[in-house]
């Protein structure tokens, strides 16, 4: 590799435009994010700026008011169960494809990966329609048989990905030792694959933690989840409360996202995009 | 300790050993999944009960042929529109960006990855009510133009068609650079060399050696962006406003307002067909013209 600590002019004013549009990209990215911040202290009831009067009242709204407590915990209840059934079952079913041989491996991953080809609205519609003819919709049960169907599908993928790492050898020495298969498992394999559970577990409760689609046709005003509610709330009214909720919801997301990457990092994102174009 | 054997036995030593474990996920998959659609379908091929009460009916293609009406039709049209106009926006502003990730040495490289990926953790509906602060009649965009005095009356942003635009292109940004990045960082630095080496400039071999070989990438992001826009629901019913009307908009009127379930069906299934004609077409397109090139570079 050529090193050259001189830049020719034509260079320099590429490397400025790279950073102008680098700039512009991540101001954009942001200002969505920035702006609920910045409203949640807001002291006024309407969106006017300059903001003059900070206040953390809409803090306290979003915190004492019940319909919104209640809202979190549904979400947070939902997001724990629904990260770990799908953790377990996409995990096994990885491991089923996994030792699966020719064309049958090839079937049952585009199979266990399709419902991610359909959109949610319409997964949401279907739910909706069958669910409710056993009279489960606006019921917990039916939002967490929605967001497993979501959420499955990218723990297999995950763990999919992570299985291929594992070398055969350990885990025949661990059978020729005298373990079976269960301690084999627990005790080689996952340990192996770590990685790839735990990005699966987390982004699993990312995705109904953040889920609108399915939660919004599966949810009633009673049994609500923060998404769909923050939703119903800007269809109605102007109320800064949302901003609040906002705030604390995202402060929440974010931080799974900033462990997520201080620990198994964020690469998964990239095996997902790699597998994506494998598909075509 | 007997359970644990019964249960080593079925997952791993039986005949039947590889379902077994695979057996949960296929229950999701049917029940939840095949069971489902397969119903909406026959769902939509029944008759509209006005009474709301949904009946099987002898299958009838009224629900379908609604869209050959001057306004189900336009609405088709728009969610077409918006698809192409927010999926062509991605991939303008994604391809430089992916391009920029992947071959620069820049500082700070991994915190914009970071920002990057934000939309995928941060839930829709707090982005968009985000951009309903910033694009208000008295938000943000309109006070930093007032107040620099480049417009002398606010501009309403909010709930028009670009509102939408801006609001779903900040969604879906990250999904046109993810497979195009990864379709960058595939390309052997030797294959760019080589043309380098054998006289071409950056720009040729950009188009001649980089553009081709990531094509993969940028349909695999078209693709994933313009099935999501299309199908995409909170941008155009709080960014767009009460009249805007796209199939998404119009599915959920149905189901949460005239119960119309036919139709919602319907709407639903003419969607995926939407999605899936604007899959073919560029894959189709990229066969016919640089099919031959991408797949002697494959090798």
């Amino acid at each position: 590799m050529m090193t050259k600590n001189y830049l020719t002019p034509k260079e320099r004013v590429i490397r400025w435009l790279v950073y102008i549009f680098l700039t512009l990209i991540i101001v954009y990215l942001l200002a969505p994010n920035l702006a609920v911040i910045v409203m949640s202290f807001n002291k006024s009831k309407y969106l006017q700026f300059p903001i003059t009067e900070l206040s953390l009242k809409w803090f306290e709204n979003a915190v004492t008011i019940p319909a919104w407590r209640r809202a979190f915990l549904n979400s947070l209840v939902l997001a724990l169960l629904t990260a770990t059934a799908s953790t377990v079952i996409g995990s096994l079913a990885a491991l089923g494809v996994h030792h699966s041989r020719g064309k049958m491996k090839d079937m049952m991953t585009s199979f266990f990966l399709a419902p991610m080809a359909i959109p949610q609205l319409l997964l949401g519609i279907a739910l909706l329609l069958v669910l409710g003819r056993f009279g489960l919709t606006g019921s917990m049960l039916a939002l967490f048989l929605g967001h497993i169907l979501v959420t499955v599908p990218y723990v297999i993928r995950m763990v999919l990905a992570g299985l291929p790492t594992v070398s055969q050898n350990i885990e025949e020495a661990a059978y020729t030792l005298g373990a079976d298969e269960i301690t084999t498992l627990m005790k080689i394999t996952l340990p192996n694959i770590k990685s790839s559970v735990i990005s699966g577990a987390l982004f699993a409760f990312i995705l109904s933690f953040d889920n609108l689609m399915i939660s919004l046709f599966l949810a009633s005003s009673k049994v609500n989840t923060i998404p769909v509610k923050i939703l119903e709330t800007l269809e109605w009214e102007m109320d800064p409360t949302v901003a609040a909720v906002s705030a604390i919801f995202m402060v929440l997301t974010f931080s799974i996202m900033l462990i997520l990457q201080k620990t198994v990092g964020l690469d998964f994102v990239g095996i997902s995009a790699r597998r994506a174009e494998k598909e075509q | 300790m007997a359970f644990r054997n019964a249960l080593n036995a079925f997952l791993f030593r039986g005949k039947y050993s590889l379902w077994a474990q695979m057996g949960l996920a296929l229950l999701i998959m049917l029940l939840l999944f095949i069971v489902p659609l397969v119903w909406l379908f026959v769902v939509s091929l029944w008759e509209y009960n006005s009474s709301g009460v949904l009946a099987a009916t002898r299958p009838v293609l009224e629900n379908y042929g609604k869209f050959f009406t001057p306004f189900y039709s336009a609405v088709a049209f728009r969610t077409v529109r918006l698809g192409l106009l927010t999926t062509t926006i991605a991939l303008l502003l994604g391809y430089p960006l992916a391009y920029i990730l992947s071959r620069s040495r820049i500082r700070y490289k991994n915190i914009i990855i970071f920002i990057l990926l934000t939309p995928l953790f941060v839930s829709v509906t707090v982005r968009v009510f985000g951009w309903e602060i910033i694009l208000e009649h008295s938000g943000l965009i309109n006070y930093l133009l007032t107040s620099a005095g480049l417009i002398a009356e606010p501009i309403k942003f909010l709930r028009t068609p670009v509102a939408v635009v801006i609001g779903l292109v900040n969604s879906q940004l990250t999904f046109m650079v993810m497979p195009i990045f990864s379709a960058l960082e595939s390309i052997k630095p030797s294959q760019e060399e080589a043309a380098q080496t054998l006289g071409a400039n950056p720009v040729i071999t950009w188009f001649r050696i980089t553009l081709p070989l990531s094509i993969p990438g940028v349909l695999a992001g078209w693709t994933l962006v313009f099935m999501m826009s299309i199908a995409s629901y909170v941008q155009p019913a709080v960014l767009g406003g009460a009249n805007y009307f796209v199939m998404s908009t119009v599915l959920r009127s149905q189901i949460h307002g005239t119960l119309n379930w036919p139709f919602a069906a319907a709407c639903g299934f003419v969607l995926l067909a939407i999605g899936l004609i604007a899959i073919y077409i560029p894959t189709w397109l990229v066969r016919k013209t640089i099919g031959a090139n991408l797949e002697r570079g494959e090798e």
